[in-house]
């Protein structure tokens, strides 16, 4: 549910402050009938978007028609910035086909984004589904909200100052959008694949991510600036008028800091919502801590049996001469049923197949990180499909001796490594 | 003080609103009783989907394609083509052996008992050292398969079957679980020594002791289950099965395994790759087909094949009768809203006489309509609840746990058909003018 909201409000998040700012821009030049044809055209976009998924994705060609939304999108914000800037723009259509532009990406991105993640998982409703429709209509609610909210916040500013905001949100906008053009048209190989294009897409779609936290700050520099202009009567001023003027001068000032509180909440809210998806939702899960070991003067690693027979995944690691961190776990592979007989698995913390992701112990589970397969606990210690790389190992008595000729030879499996130069 | 005004206008006009709520309420109910149904088997679904382990079923080609008329199984070559015992070790040789947890094959056949009865038999493997390439202690059986089988007694020993020479009985014969159902319609019970005629095949005669009862929730409830070897003599169906059922740790379904089971043309190499490599469970399926000659495998979706069918098939009924109610439920609130504006017109005339703008005077009737939305929701909520329990038992058999995602999602729906009701009424607000209501001109 909360994953829906997110990719909701991100994608919306921009076309909400930038069409808020472009009412705020606009309504001084034509009065109040201007919001209508804006909306009109975000509506027109809002929906296009949609369309335009559902073909092209019938059509197979989604990477095309985001490479021309985009395009046309960034048209339209240059167009927009020069309407701004030559102070032309109000008899200019440029708002309505921004507006368009705007909304028509918005909606496809967003849909983009959802195809990778299934509301549900089967056909008959349920309630992963009810959930996760309503995180999208919750995010798109708010996002709808944001409209006169920024409207309302940037009624305070002067025009330079908007056309600042709405400058830097623009650009905001293309540096991602120009990514997208550029990947697509080298996907589709109609311009040459080169490092330095490649290094400008993947950047830029690296620190994507960080794009809705500007705007979010854009939004916050907007609410504070709503603050420090807001209207302020003071306690002299108010009781030296009539009573009817000194109500709506009390109405007018608590109107304001509604509106700043709704900001501050909205703000506070997305923001929470981004950060848990980012630093908590988003990320894989972490292997515990391994307790590190160092082999003895004969290069062997001792480990008794009773310490790891719990059942437990028992996770250890030790550096290698040079200096690759080996991890490597033991766990009792024999059920609980098996009459208290001890059958210790020995093995690398890394797979065949996915490499040194590691593996997590989910309840009885023993679980590989990098691709969510479910190791059957009694089959540790073998090789094939998704298991852990058996580490050989002798049974000395009590407990389980492991050399480190073995370990060093393991240190291919792991890609971590120390600078072991300080102990010599 | 708009919150007085508020509380006022339910105090004065509550038979009106009592009215509406219960129009609200009556949709609302029927929408809770028909989603929660529809909930109940989507989220078991959902959940069998989600899960870290399934079961396949293995049969012989040609044996799974369906030529039922009736109820009556008329494929010639139903129970004919076998599978042999000596390819099973093979399942615990695929490229995600250790995922396969364990197996149970299965011979069935029918019997005649002492009364003339004609029961079904199924030979089994209960708990079987079957030693593999992988795993020198690996145990195949129903005990790994389905560990929600409940035994009363002692489970049989599988190699009671294959020591059993004598045919006088004299000896001690083979062991079985009877159903029990079917126990206590013979009157049999742990101990009891049976002989049944094997109705297949050369028809010979077996003398079984039953050490257990069987109680499962499923078919085998009226079955007697033997070890394999048993009614592999039995029939003259030596060293051959009929199917399997594997138990297999698999990774939930997700796009990829999605998309190569309803679209498998569309998938490039790259993702058969990582489909193949993936312990989805319709990969264990196809690499066991790939191991075993002549078999399908396919997933036991128990859930989305039996429940999940019934629902899928009148979900759009249900959609249908939802849209309908609701529908039903705004005319009748817009019809109540009507009079209540021309009722009380008066009320809004002085209002607007006293600075309301339209906007506040519409926000206080549609607040009212909100309000009349949530009580609404909340007892067809509750109504609901009570009528899904009566439509459970009469659709499955069962009560219907409530899921509690019904109540925002209904409340929610209650206001917005409210809402929408009140609209079209509420235009009549601005049309009225201070001074002639106030006159009375209107």
């Amino acid at each position: 549910m909360i994953l829906f909201l997110t990719h909701c409000v991100r994608a919306f998040l921009p076309s909400a402050v930038l069409t808020g700012l472009l009412f705020a821009l606009r309504r001084p030049a034509n009065g109040k009938g201007a919001v209508r044809p804006v909306a009109g055209a975000l509506a027109f976009g809002l929906g296009g978007g949609v369309l335009l998924f559902f073909v092209s994705r019938h059509q197979e060609t989604v990477t095309a028609t985001r490479a021309f939304l985009d395009a046309a999108g960034i048209l339209s914000v240059l167009l927009m910035a020069g309407a701004v800037v030559s102070l032309e723009w109000m008899r200019s259509r440029a708002g309505l086909f921004f507006a368009a532009a705007l909304g028509a990406v918005a909606s496809f991105s967003f849909l983009t984004v959802c195809a990778e993640q299934a509301l549900s998982a089967v056909s008959v409703l349920n309630t992963d589904l009810l959930m996760n429709i309503g995180g999208v209509l919750a995010g798109f609610s708010l996002t709808v909200f944001l409209v006169p909210l920024t409207n309302r916040l940037a009624s305070r500013c002067g025009r330079g100052t908007l056309s600042c905001f709405f400058l830097a949100a623009c650009a905001l906008l293309v540096i991602p959008w120009s990514a997208e053009v550029l990947l697509g048209l080298m996907r589709l190989e109609k311009v040459a694949l080169t490092s330095a294009r490649l290094t400008f897409v993947a950047k830029a779609i690296h620190y994507s991510f960080l794009f809705p936290y500007i705007h979010l700050a854009l939004l916050a520099a907007l609410a504070l600036l709503f603050f420090t202009g807001r209207t302020a009567f003071s306690a002299r001023a108010l009781s030296e008028t009539a009573k009817p003027a000194r109500r709506k001068m009390v109405g007018r000032m608590r109107l304001e800091a509604r509106w700043f509180k709704c900001a501050l909440a909205s703000i506070g809210f997305i923001l929470a919502v981004f950060l848990h998806h980012d630093l908590y939702a988003s990320r894989p899960p972490r292997i515990s801590k391994p307790v590190p070991l160092t082999p003895d003067t004969g290069g062997r690693i001792r480990v008794r049996i009773d310490d790891v027979a719990d059942g437990n995944l028992h996770r250890f690691a030790t550096v290698t001469e040079d200096g690759h961190v080996v991890r490597f776990f033991l766990i009792n592979r024999a059920s609980a049923s098996a009459g208290g007989r001890k059958k210790i698995g020995v093995v690398y913390d890394a797979c065949m197949l996915c490499g040194d992701m590691g593996y997590r112990q989910d309840k009885n589970d023993v679980v590989c990180i990098a691709c969510n397969v479910r190791i059957f606990v009694p089959s540790i210690g073998k090789l094939g499909g998704c298991n852990p790389i058996p580490l050989p190992h002798e049974i000395d008595g009590e407990s389980i001796v492991i050399r480190s000729e073995e370990l060093n030879k393991g240190a291919q499996y792991f890609s971590q490594v120390v600078d072991v130069k300080g102990k010599k | 003080m708009f919150l007085r005004m508020l509380a006022q206008s339910f105090v004065r006009g509550r038979r009106r609103k009592v009215l509406a709520v219960a129009i609200i309420a009556l949709s609302a109910s029927l929408v809770t009783a028909l989603m929660n149904l529809s909930i109940n088997v989507g989220d078991k679904m959902s959940k069998e989907m989600k899960s870290y382990g399934a079961n396949i079923h293995v049969a012989p080609k040609g044996d799974d394609i369906a030529l039922e008329i009736g109820g009556i199984d008329y494929n010639p070559l139903k129970g004919r083509i076998f599978l042999r015992e000596e390819d099973l070790p093979r399942i615990k040789e695929i490229f995600w052996q250790h995922n396969i947890v364990g197996f149970a094959p299965f011979l069935k056949t029918t019997a005649l008992t002492e009364t003339g009865k004609r029961v079904p038999l199924w030979g089994t493997m209960f708990d079987k050292l079957l030693p593999v390439e992988s795993d020198e202690d690996f145990r195949a059986g129903v005990r790994v398969v389905n560990p929600f089988w409940q035994v009363q007694g002692e489970w049989p020993n599988d190699d009671d079957g294959a020591s059993q020479k004598c045919r006088g009985g004299a000896a001690d014969p083979a062991g079985l679980l009877a159903g029990e159902t079917l126990a206590r319609e013979m009157g049999w019970k742990c101990g009891d020594r049976i002989r049944v005629k094997v109705l297949d095949g050369e028809q010979r005669e077996v003398f079984l002791t039953i050490r257990g009862l069987l109680r499962t929730g499923g078919p085998e409830e009226s079955a007697l289950v033997a070890p394999l070897s048993v009614v592999q003599k039995g029939t003259g169906w030596e060293g051959k099965v009929q199917s399997v059922s594997v138990s297999a740790l698999t990774v939930p379904e997700d796009k990829l395994s999605r998309k190569a089971r309803y679209d498998a043309d569309s998938i490039d190499s790259l993702e058969y790759d990582r489909w193949y490599c993936t312990a989805y469970v319709s990969a264990i399926a196809h690499q066991l087909e790939e191991a075993i000659p002549n078999a399908s495998a396919r997933p036991l979706w128990q859930v989305a094949a039996g429940e999940g069918a019934v629902i899928g098939k009148i979900q759009l009924l249900m959609i249908v009768v939802t849209i309908a109610a609701f529908i039903a439920s705004g005319l009748g609130i817009s019809s109540l809203m009507a009079t209540t504006i021309l009722e009380r017109s008066r009320e809004i005339g002085l209002m607007k006489a006293l600075g309301a703008s339209d906007g506040e005077v519409y926000l206080l009737f549609l607040s009212e309509s909100a309000v009349v939305g949530i009580v609404g929701g909340l007892a067809g909520c509750a109504a609901g609840a009570g009528l899904s329990q009566v439509l459970g038992l009469g659709v499955f058999g069962s009560t219907v746990a409530f899921h509690p995602i019904l109540v925002p999602v209904n409340v929610l729906l209650s206001v917005l058909v409210a809402l929408a009701g009140s609209l079209a009424p509420s235009r009549l607000i601005a049309k009225l003018f201070p001074a002639e209501v106030l006159y009375g001109r209107r």
